[in-house]
């Protein structure tokens, strides 16, 4: 892609080798550094870019976490890319889709043969507590049946990294991967293209069982805080549309969405 | 009936699980009615208050009927293009928290300008002018949930 002034080091040949058939479903680039692959590739959307098109950047300078809380993301520190999917033109809002893409993180992680991983509702990754992927979904303006899906998973922790982040941080190679972030991005999209398939034909209720085996806090005491909210009540996971549900001592929330932080209300982290 | 008292009644009716209240005061009857589903309605509670003599004539369920509720309504909220909610989740009027909101009450805006964004699940979706014109009106208080079809915004 034009415009940089570095060309990105990773192989894309190699992504399409380890996609083997699955490659025609998808169209990689690649970026050395870029504002926001999200934002890209939602420019791209607007001028009709395929589902499937994918942007690899190795380094974001204005990555977006969620609502403008910036993530750390440096060259091969982290996979760092976003994938346009557009669903079927009878398809409502993928209102649940931050939690079909943990599943398939999820997914992956497991063919990299990495065990432990859990889901924190909405949207992140977690491994013994500590974050190891997040997930910012944008739809496209206008077009609720086309979505942008920014993955940003950590390799290895850089050693500068402040400590309060590293703290709650963790990479895959201290979880043991030896795989190239092409072997890793290549995982992860076959994944997604399952998960996102099985999530187009049977909406997310085809997907709860699979996020509920995954859900770092089921049946544990939580507190949620924000947006006015502060309650501490007992998870018991979440409904056929992906809405959180705590039970608390005035009755059972059901969260959608909003500002909330949640974590567990004592003790150790899951 | 003062309007003290009516705003209470309102108030009463919007906050408890009751999707009517109908009241008579010797001559006087007010039915106040919730529209919870109704996207074309922007109030949550609408309240029609007949002629007395009216009001006991005729059926409740005439009285309660489409025409005189969206009559109600008009006469609150701006004629324009309304723009409604395509998916449930919750209203920001900015893109972080603090950041100045999108547009306000007044503002020119033009087709393809950013509104607001709704959130659900940490799923983004910014709400976009399909119109130009001018802000009228803004229906929705930031951070506050919101149904599929809701209307947020009235462009004249």
């Amino acid at each position: 892609m034009a415009g940089t002034l570095y060309e990105s080091s990773l192989d894309i040949a190699a992504v399409a080798a380890a996609l083997g058939k699955l490659a025609r479903r998808f169209d990689v680039d690649a970026v050395a550094e870029c504002d926001s692959t999200n934002s890209r590739l939602l420019t791209l959307a607007e001028t009709g870019a395929a589902s499937g098109s994918v942007l690899v950047s190795d380094r974001q300078t204005a990555g977006r976490g969620r609502r403008g809380h910036t993530w750390h993301s440096a060259p091969d520190d982290s996979l760092t890319f976003s994938v346009l999917w557009r669903f079927g033109p009878e398809s409502s809002a993928p209102t649940a889709l931050s939690l079909a893409v943990g599943v398939a993180l999820a997914d992956a992680m497991d063919n990299l043969r990495i065990d432990g991983v859990a889901l924190k509702w909405p949207n992140d990754v977690l491994h013994a507590g500590r974050k190891l992927a997040g997930i910012l979904v944008e739809l496209q303006p206008g077009n609720t049946r086309s979505a942008v899906i920014g993955v940003g998973l950590n390799l290895r922790l850089p050693e500068n990294l402040p400590a309060d982040v590293a703290q709650t941080a963790i990479g895959l190679d201290s979880l043991g991967s030896r795989a190239s972030r092409e072997e890793v991005l290549a995982i992860t999209l076959a994944s997604l293209a399952r998960t996102l398939d099985n999530y187009a034909a049977g909406g997310f209720a085809a997907l709860r069982a699979a996020w509920l085996s995954r859900h770092a806090f089921q049946n544990q005491s939580v507190r949620i805080t924000g947006d006015g909210v502060d309650s501490v009540g007992t998870c018991l996971g979440i409904d056929q549309d992906g809405a959180l549900l705590v039970a608390t001592a005035s009755g059972l929330k059901k969260i959608i969405g909003g500002e909330v932080s949640l974590r567990a209300a004592a003790g150790a982290l899951p | 009936m003062d309007l003290r008292k009516l705003k209470t009644l309102i108030d009463l009716v919007q906050n408890s699980g009751i999707s009517e209240l109908e009241i008579s005061e010797g001559e006087e009857k007010i039915r106040i009615a919730k529209h919870v589903a109704a996207p074309a309605h922007a109030a949550p509670a609408t309240v029609l208050m007949g002629a007395p003599a009216a009001s006991l004539a005729a059926p409740a369920t005439e009285v309660a009927g489409g025409t005189a509720n969206t009559a109600a309504t008009a006469s609150t909220e701006p004629e324009g293009h309304v723009v409604t909610a395509p998916m449930v989740g919750t209203f920001y009027r900015s893109g972080t928290p603090g950041a100045a909101s999108y547009v306000e009450i007044g503002q020119a805006i033009k087709q393809g300008e950013t509104l607001c964004i709704l959130e659900a699940m940490k799923l983004m979706n910014e709400i976009e002018a399909d119109v130009s014109g001018t802000v009228k009106a803004i229906l929705v208080e930031n951070g506050q949930p919101v149904e599929f079809g809701q209307p947020l915004f009235v462009i004249g």
